[in-house]
């Protein structure tokens, strides 16, 4: 059984912004009692609308703000000390880089905050990884939003971290740049890698499978794992005395169902497999829209 | 201490790629340049007018650097959000600050290294007569500036504002010079709280009336150059713990 | 707010240093501060005190001396500062710097000895302040004394005073003045050996860094001699 590599208790956040001339304060409660577990070496995604508080809990995952009430526990201990920094990578949803540095300088800066030994052999080792081996000496001015997304990964990824978190790695990377990233994260996941990632792009998290924890205002939904086999079912289109009405059978049962509706008389027109993708179960899960299952049995 | 050294180095490196800042040295050394025009209108001591305004335009500009960025390096970085790139790597708050902070201060240095060494060509190509006191002003001039950097730093850690913090930099500046008047005024104002403001001030505010020995009227003056140093750096140091330990508690 | 042992260590450490210098950095303060100009009537402005208080003294002098050159120097182009201004020009170079030596020997003998001014009592108090201050300057006694006996009609007193410097310090301005109290002389009693007095100083000043007072020296010897540098 994998160990649990992070553990999130109870988690709430709530902003307060204080106005200076009316003295007035304004709460904001951007996260409200979140529980989850991750284990080690698997591929934990979040996904939610804008706002919906990924981002804050990536921060209070990191340490970089301090939760209202709960805890956090990384690599078995309450809290994340500036140790455990070794052991992770994150890539935050935007990022600044100077533009008037060489990607190569910026590298060896992160190598050093790292303390890595061999840095010019693990930096061209990193940069090769994320293709932009043939820019290692161009400053960063000249990169495009997508190499500079890339640039990010690679910072995250230099220290050849246990636990990865990407917030929106996707984001501003062209179809190209978006399959590197994928092979890149299912590459590391396989070298045992925990990686957890927040994301819009729903397509792209169904092919790593892992498990998916749906946030929604600051609450956590549902937290489950994605199977595309198990979110499909049958829907039977069938027909008695003039009145049609459609069945839904699960995977498996669908041709006892079959013999049960013919023995009552019923006239199959149509057998239609649905198969239920991660955005109609996202969808289903923030707006409470739940496909009616009491049907005619 | 590592983490600090590769925070410094890179905030020396960012710095000096800028194209703003490379526009302002170049800026500046014109001024230099130009000072040379005043030379030829002065009667007599020509030499002594391009000392004087010299040394103060290079102070002048190089306190503009220290104080814009000194006292929005944090609010920068937060706002570019770099800072989370720093401190989600085995980095503490405290090598953070302290690496921008000395950073600056290396950056400051070498400025007035390059400008001190520009002025100092045209004066000795002139046959200037040059004294100890002329080239210990260009050091006192680095220890006042470092120290309104660590005091620009500590402002932008307590502060929510960039402009707060620029301006609340500027007046300490400008206090610092005061603060032999200071008792005086406490004494005006006879007993209270302002009386104690003035008092506290006067013992707080860094002195830089003993610093600026570029105004000194004669060369000939009573030179303290080790306990400048020790007083110079003891002040950064208390300024800069303080700092950090405020922006150890410091939500980002 | 817990300090912490490392902070705490470091604050006392920071403490003890600058509780270990800070006497010697008041001396160096003090030894500046005893420099500084006292009761220079008319010196004392806001502008002035405000550029004391910033630690810009020393550079607002020089900003005010290139003014007084540029104010006397209009006289050429034949605009005529007037004497109230370069008298108080002058008060507060030496409220701001009052071991700015230039400023007694130029102010000072330019309202005293030139036409349009011959403000003796301006020139007076300029150079009492300069003698004030600088006791042991070897060529104040001698500028004072030489405008002096010639506010009084005496400019033989007066050429002896000047001449006894000017060549020491090659003072343009002072040479330019030798030579036209010579012409005068000349212009008098028609005595050549005063013109050839004139002469031998224009000829000193033709050589002068100073362009306004080498033009002038080289159209004086045009007129009197052959000169053709």
């Amino acid at each position: 059984m994998s160990k649990t590599i992070l553990k999130v208790n109870g988690l709430s956040k709530v902003y307060v912004n204080k106005d200076v001339f009316s003295k007035k304060e304004k709460q904001f409660q951007a996260l409200k009692g979140i529980s989850f577990e991750v284990n080690e070496g698997e591929i934990f995604s979040i996904i939610g609308l804008n706002g919906a508080g990924k981002t804050s809990l990536i921060k209070s995952i990191l340490g970089l703000i301090k939760p209202t009430k709960g805890s956090v526990e990384i690599f078995g201990k309450v809290g994340v000390l500036k140790e455990d920094f070794n052991f992770i990578g994150y890539l935050p949803e935007i990022s600044y880089y100077p533009r008037e540095v060489t990607l190569k300088n910026l590298m060896y800066y992160y190598a050093d905050l790292y303390q890595i030994r061999e840095k010019k052999k693990r930096v061209e080792e990193v940069i090769e990884k994320v293709g932009l081996s043939q820019k290692l000496n161009v400053k960063l001015e000249k990169f495009s939003k997508g190499m500079l997304q890339r640039v990010g990964i690679a910072q995250a990824i230099i220290n050849a971290p246990k636990l990865l978190i990407l917030d929106e790695p996707m984001s501003g990377l062209d179809p190209l740049g978006r399959k590197l990233m994928k092979d890149l994260i299912l590459e590391l996941h396989a070298l045992g890698t925990t990686v957890i990632l927040t994301t819009h792009i729903l397509s792209d998290i169904e092919s790593f499978g892992g498990r998916i924890a749906i946030i929604n205002g600051g609450v956590l939904k549902k937290t489950f794992s994605f199977v595309q086999e198990e979110n499909s079912h049958y829907e039977i289109k069938c027909e008695k005395l003039g009145t049609s009405e459609t069945v839904i059978v699960e995977e498996g049962a669908l041709s006892v169902k079959l013999g049960e509706l013919s023995a009552l008389g019923l006239k199959i027109l149509a057998v239609e497999h649905v198969r239920k993708n991660l955005e109609t179960i996202f969808l289903e899960t923030i707006s409470h829209l739940n496909v009616d299952k009491s049907t005619l049995k | 201490m590592r983490q600090t050294w590769a925070i410094l180095k890179f905030t020396l490196k960012e710095n000096i790629s800028n194209k703003v800042f490379k526009g302002f040295i170049a800026f500046t050394i014109l001024i230099l340049l130009g000072i040379v025009v005043f030379k030829s209108l002065a009667l007599y001591s020509q030499n002594d007018v391009v000392i004087g305004i010299g040394q103060l335009a290079i102070e002048f500009f190089l306190l503009l650097i220290a104080i814009f960025a000194s006292s929005t390096q944090y609010f920068k970085d937060k706002k570019e959000k770099s800072i989370y790139l720093i401190l989600t790597k085995p980095v503490s708050k405290t090598q953070y600050i302290w690496g921008k902070t000395l950073g600056i201060i290396a950056l400051i240095g070498i400025d007035i290294i390059i400008m001190g060494g520009i002025l100092t060509v045209i004066l000795l190509l002139g046959k200037a007569n040059l004294t100890a006191t002329y080239y210990l002003a260009y050091l006192y001039m680095f220890y006042k500036l470092a120290i309104i950097i660590a005091i620009g730093v500590l402002f932008s850690v307590i502060s929510d504002s960039m402009i707060t913090s620029n301006i609340f930099t500027i007046l300490v500046y400008i206090l610092a010079y005061g603060v032999y008047e200071l008792p005086l005024l406490a004494k005006q104002v006879g007993g209270g709280a302002l009386n104690w403001l003035f008092m506290t001030l006067y013992y707080i505010l860094p002195n830089y009336y003993s610093l600026t020995i570029r105004d000194a009227l004669l060369p000939q003056i009573s030179l303290h150059v080790l306990s400048t140093t020790l007083y110079s750096v003891g002040y950064c140091v208390i300024i800069m713990v303080i700092a950090s330990m405020i922006f150890q508690r410091k939500e980002l | 707010m817990r300090v912490g042992v490392k902070n705490a260590i470091a604050i006392g450490i920071a403490a003890i240093m600058i509780a270990f210098s800070c006497g010697n950095v008041n001396k160096q303060a003090e030894s500046m501060r005893s420099l500084e100009a006292v009761n220079v009537s008319n010196g004392d402005t806001l502008e002035t005190a405000l550029a004391r208080f910033l630690g810009i003294k020393v550079a607002a002098c020089d900003i005010l001396w290139v003014k007084q050159t540029l104010d006397i120097g209009g006289m050429s182009q034949g605009v005529v500062t007037p004497a109230s201004v370069i008298y108080a020009n002058s008060r507060q170079m030496s409220f701001l710097n009052p071991y700015f030596v230039g400023n007694y020997y130029f102010s000072g003998t330019i309202l005293g000895m030139v036409d349009v001014y011959k403000e003796f009592d301006m020139a007076s108090q300029i150079f009492q302040t300069g003698i004030e201050y600088l006791p042991t300057d070897p060529y104040l006694k001698n500028y004072f004394g030489g405008v002096i006996a010639y506010s009084q009609g005496n400019d033989a007193q007066a050429l002896s005073s000047f001449e006894t410097v000017a060549l020491k310090y090659h003072d343009p301005t002072l040479i330019n003045i030798i030579g036209f109290l010579y012409e005068n002389k000349y212009k008098q009693t028609g005595n050549s050996a005063y013109l050839n007095q004139a002469i031998y100083y224009w000829k000193e000043n033709a050589l002068s860094s100073n362009s306004y007072y080498s033009e002038k020296a080289i159209e004086k010897l045009k007129q009197y001699t052959n000169y053709q540098g």
